[in-house]
């Protein structure tokens, strides 16, 4: 066990370091930072050349990533080439709106897609089935912009027009004067993000319920007289299961990521932002900053669900 | 005797007290280098009547733990800003907010003027202000100003932030102008003397406030007094302090930004209590948010928004267009490794050839000839024809207004190139030679992906295609599109044909650095900013003596030439001058606005109605 994790936590510590190096090459690459202060008159060939050196654009790449590398590793992800904030405060300031966005909208998806998974195997080939099966695959194919906008153009504009009580789209979350501020602001963007995702993961569980009910030890607990609620809930449900937990807790870190589209729509001021924001302007330490505290969690909740694999199921061992 | 003797003396204490109080030669209260005033308490005005004539309205106020009132206005900006003050960023969102709670001596106004803010007048050669060799400007300022804080605002405060924009440990965005001053003297703290080294006619976009200003406004000494690092100083990020009508209350990152009425602002108290400041980043959600009530005002609509909010008025919902002197230009890469020679120097060498024909002004000729430039100006972007230009300094004082510009004429366009020995063949492109080498008009057009500019890219694709020209459109991203040559962006590497995208020469006209010789970038010169890669001594020539004179008369007269020859030479392409398209709510008083002043230039003028 503990070998395991020794060598669980050298392979995490390489995997971040390749994939901090491939974002550095690859922000580097596809935004100039120096691109903010190209077409402005006032500003110099000298200023250009002051501010190139002022943030360390003067050397090369590799000294780059060098410095960057050795600054992250002593704990501090560096400052902002253009709000010349911490890049961990600003990290802090977005990951609890983030956790609050995506953390809601994925406790909605688990249970709208447990019920809807559910209700689709126990009555498979239904209408039932076949409607929640239909509106899956709209919601499944549907880009998540169509749905935010529209959700906006109903319940907040249209509402509006029509007299009834609106949801918000641009308003404060921070309203003092207004405790219920945040609540109302979350409804659309979490209806948009249950709305696209919820498909995914209530497919995936009719599929496994279906799979399990048609398994001879289902059989048998029908035979031994159990009702069908006790079958599906104590025997065919616990099982079925596990596939879908193994699902949601590897799509957990992502969380982190938060909703770059929906954050962007609703004027969430999350971490999805605050990374195409900085990414746009060839801000690497934020960007990096962002993906580091991503990847970090990325690893660390896959080894926590190798590790959780040894107590769920008991066949497997780690050595 | 002793009694009449005493009295005597104390009103003469007591008048003196009063007229050094308001006559601009008093100390500041508290020394420059004491910690910012925010953390005194607040305290009421002196109970002389003389006193409270100069006194702050309220010593040692914090907009942080101000009320916030209950009549204001909410704006939508598409992006948040880097910064607050203006001079560590070059958003134009953090001008804007720079703006609302900054001052400086002038700013430019709703008919794109300058006028006075903190000072009494704009300094000229007709008030004695600006010498006659045009190397010293006066600035005097109006007397009992302060700061949020209830600080004296003075000549040493514009004293100080020549020093800290000059001091290398800290880092503004631009020096430009600040390091032509040798010296600034304060006689008395209404007054500042600027002493400069040498001409530098651009002397108003030194302090002065205007959204397309790096260098404008003043910082409050007594607050970054002996500090360093600036730009990454929290009173810099989210400043506590303010000399203009609000201050900032909070900002939380990403979402909004308050900014409440200031209590010791010295001009017309602001109509206001607050001005929220919402970052929405995506435009069709502004929209949303302006048509549910959540906004009152989104000031960054896009021209071709223009039809959607004229349909919106039956919703309570006005619009407005302020033309700009920002333009949006076709351009031809003019770079050859060959240069030119100037006093027997040769300078502006690119390290690699530009399309060849395009040396010619009849090749350039006819491709301005052969796009429609004023249908899509009209049909897509819904300006109206005064936006049609024919130079660079659109809708300023500098433009040269007897140029008409070149119409829609693709026979004209087809004879010109024909003319110039560029025939079209089997496969409908011309092609011909070029200094003894076969070239072919399939050209390159590099810009950003903004919607406008993929339909404006498309609509010239079309246009040039029945003259024979094909057009590969490029559209890169913009942090790629503007990147730097050390980066190997294709601009300033001089590979690519023609490209396109947005700039402006204003507040003041100088075109160095973009148009000069010395400015085309090169292996020697990576950081030069001539993006067109012209080089041309006669450019040169007029650009240096539009430097060569302080006299705006003077200079209006250079820069007439300097379009004139630009537009015979045919030099650039100006496709349209950009406006400044604003949706707002029929409640909201918005005061005149301009394309120099932007919506922010009065914000205490902003107003909601019931």
């Amino acid at each position: 066990m503990w070998s395991y994790l020794v060598r669980r936590v050298a392979q995490a510590i390489l995997i971040l370091f390749i994939i901090t190096m491939l974002c550095f090459i690859l922000t580097r690459l596809s935004s100039d930072p120096m691109a903010q202060y190209a077409n402005k008159p006032g500003i110099t060939a000298a200023d250009r050349a002051a501010i190139a050196k002022s943030l360390g654009l003067d050397q090369p790449l590799p000294v780059q990533y060098i410095r960057w590398i050795g600054l992250a590793l002593q704990g501090n992800l560096g400052n902002s080439f253009f709000s010349k904030q911490p890049v961990l405060t600003m990290i802090e300031q977005r990951l609890p709106l983030t956790l609050i966005l995506m953390g809601t909208a994925e406790v909605v998806i688990i249970i709208v897609a447990l019920t809807l998974g559910l209700v689709a195997a126990v009555k498979q080939y239904s209408f039932v089935d076949n409607l929640i099966t239909s509106f899956s695959f709209i919601g499944y194919s549907m880009p998540i912009f169509f749905i935010a906008f529209g959700s906006i153009e109903i319940f907040a504009v249209q509402f509006k027009v029509w007299g009834l009580p609106y949801l918000p789209t641009g308003a404060d979350i921070w309203d003092p004067k207004d405790p219920l501020a945040l609540a109302r602001h979350l409804v659309l963007p979490v209806f948009s993000l249950v709305a696209i995702q919820t498909a995914g993961y209530s497919r995936y569980l009719r599929s496994s319920i279906l799979e399990v009910l048609g398994m001879d030890y289902v059989r048998t607990a029908h035979a031994k007289g159990l009702s069908n609620r006790a079958v599906l809930f104590k025997h065919a449900l616990r099982n079925a299961i596990l596939p879908f937990v193994t699902i949601v807790g590897l799509d957990i870190p992502f969380l982190l990521g938060g909703a770059l589209v929906t954050e962007s729509i609703f004027a969430w001021p999350g971490m999805g932002r605050l990374f195409w924001e900085y990414a746009e302007r060839g801000d690497y330490p934020v960007v990096l900053g962002v993906l580091l505290v991503t990847s970090t969690a990325v690893v660390f909740f896959t080894i926590i669900v190798d590790l959780a694999y040894t107590i769920i199921d008991p066949r497997i061992r780690l050595s | 005797m002793n009694r009449k003797l005493y009295v005597l003396l104390a009103v003469i204490v007591l008048a003196s007290m009063a007229l050094s109080a308001c006559g601009g030669t008093a100390t500041p209260t508290a020394p420059a280098t004491q910690a910012p005033a925010t953390q005194a308490p607040a305290t009421q005005a002196p109970a002389t009547a003389a006193a409270t004539q100069c006194a702050p309205a309220k010593m040692g106020w914090d907009p942080t733990t101000a009320d916030t009132g209950s009549k204001g206005m909410t704006v939508a900006f598409e992006q948040e800003p880097d910064q607050a003050v203006g001079m560590f960023s070059n958003m134009s969102f953090a001008a804007w907010i720079w703006q609302i709670f900054g001052v400086g001596p002038g700013k430019w106004d709703d008919k794109n003027n300058l006028v006075p803010y903190i000072a009494t007048e704009i300094p000229s050669t007709a008030n004695g202000d600006v010498s006659a060799d045009g190397l010293t400007v006066t600035w005097k300022l109006k007397p009992c100003i302060f700061w949020s804080d209830g600080q004296p605002i003075t000549s040493k405060d514009i004293l100080f932030t020549w020093q800290a924009m000059m001091n290398p440990a800290n880092n503004p965005v631009s020096r430009s102008g600040w390091n032509q001053i040798a010296s600034i003297d304060t006689p008395d703290d209404q007054t500042a003397v600027i002493h400069f080294k040498s001409l530098y006619p651009a002397w108003p976009t030194l302090l002065d406030l205007g959204p397309n200003n790096t260098s404008g406004g003043i910082l409050p000494a007594h607050i970054f007094q002996g500090k360093t690092g600036l730009e990454k100083d929290p009173q810099v990020h989210q400043p506590t302090w303010a000399g203009g009508p609000f201050a900032i209350k909070e900002w939380v990152a990403g979402d909004h930004m308050t900014l409440v009425r200031n209590p010791n602002y010295f001009g017309s108290p602001a109509k206001l209590d607050y001005i929220n400041i919402k970052f929405v980043p995506d435009p069709a959600t502004g929209l949303a948010a302006l048509k549910t009530g959540d906004v009152d005002l989104v000031v960054n609509f896009a021209e071709s928004d223009i039809p959607t909010l004229q349909g919106l008025a039956s919703q309570g919902i006005k619009y407005r267009v302020d033309p700009t002197s920002d333009f949006e230009h076709l351009f031809f890469n003019l770079g050859t490794t060959a240069g030119q020679t100037i006093n027997g120097k040769v300078v502006g060498q690119s390290d690699v050839d530009g399309f060849c024909p395009f040396q010619d002004p009849n090749v350039r000729k006819a491709i301005i000839l052969g796009i429609d430039r004023l249908s899509f100006l009209t049909n897509y972007m819904h300006e109206d024809q005064s936006a049609f230009i024919a130079s660079l300094w659109p809708n300023s004082y500098w433009y040269n207004t007897s140029l008409t510009p070149y119409p829609y004429d693709p026979t004209q366009a087809a004879s010109l190139l024909d003319a110039a020995g560029y025939k079209v063949g089997s496969d409908g492109i011309r092609a011909g030679t070029c200094n003894g080498k076969p070239v072919k008009f399939s050209l390159g057009i590099e810009t950003t992906p903004a919607q406008f500019r993929i339909d404006d890219v498309l609509h010239i694709q079309s246009d040039l295609k029945k003259i024979g020209i094909d057009i590969k459109p490029n559209h890169i991203p913009a942090g790629t599109f503007f990147g730097s040559y050390s980066e190997g962006a294709d601009m300033p590497l001089g590979k690519f044909d023609m490209a396109i995208y947005t700039t402006g020469f204003y507040p003041d006209p100088d075109p160095t650095g973009s148009l000069d010789c010395a400015d085309v970038p090169n292996k020697a010169n990576p950081t030069g900013g001539n993006n067109y890669h012209l080089c041309d001594p006669q450019v040169d020539s007029l650009i240096a003596q539009g430097l060569a004179t302080a006299d705006p008369a003077a200079r209006k007269k250079v820069y007439d030439q300097l379009q004139q020859y630009m537009y015979d030479k045919a030099l650039v392409i100006p496709l349209f001058a950009r406006a400044n398209v604003y949706g707002y709510s029929s409640k909201l008083v918005f005061p005149p606005s301009s394309g120099w002043a932007n919506a922010f230039w009065d914000a205490e003028n902003f107003d909601i109605t019931k």
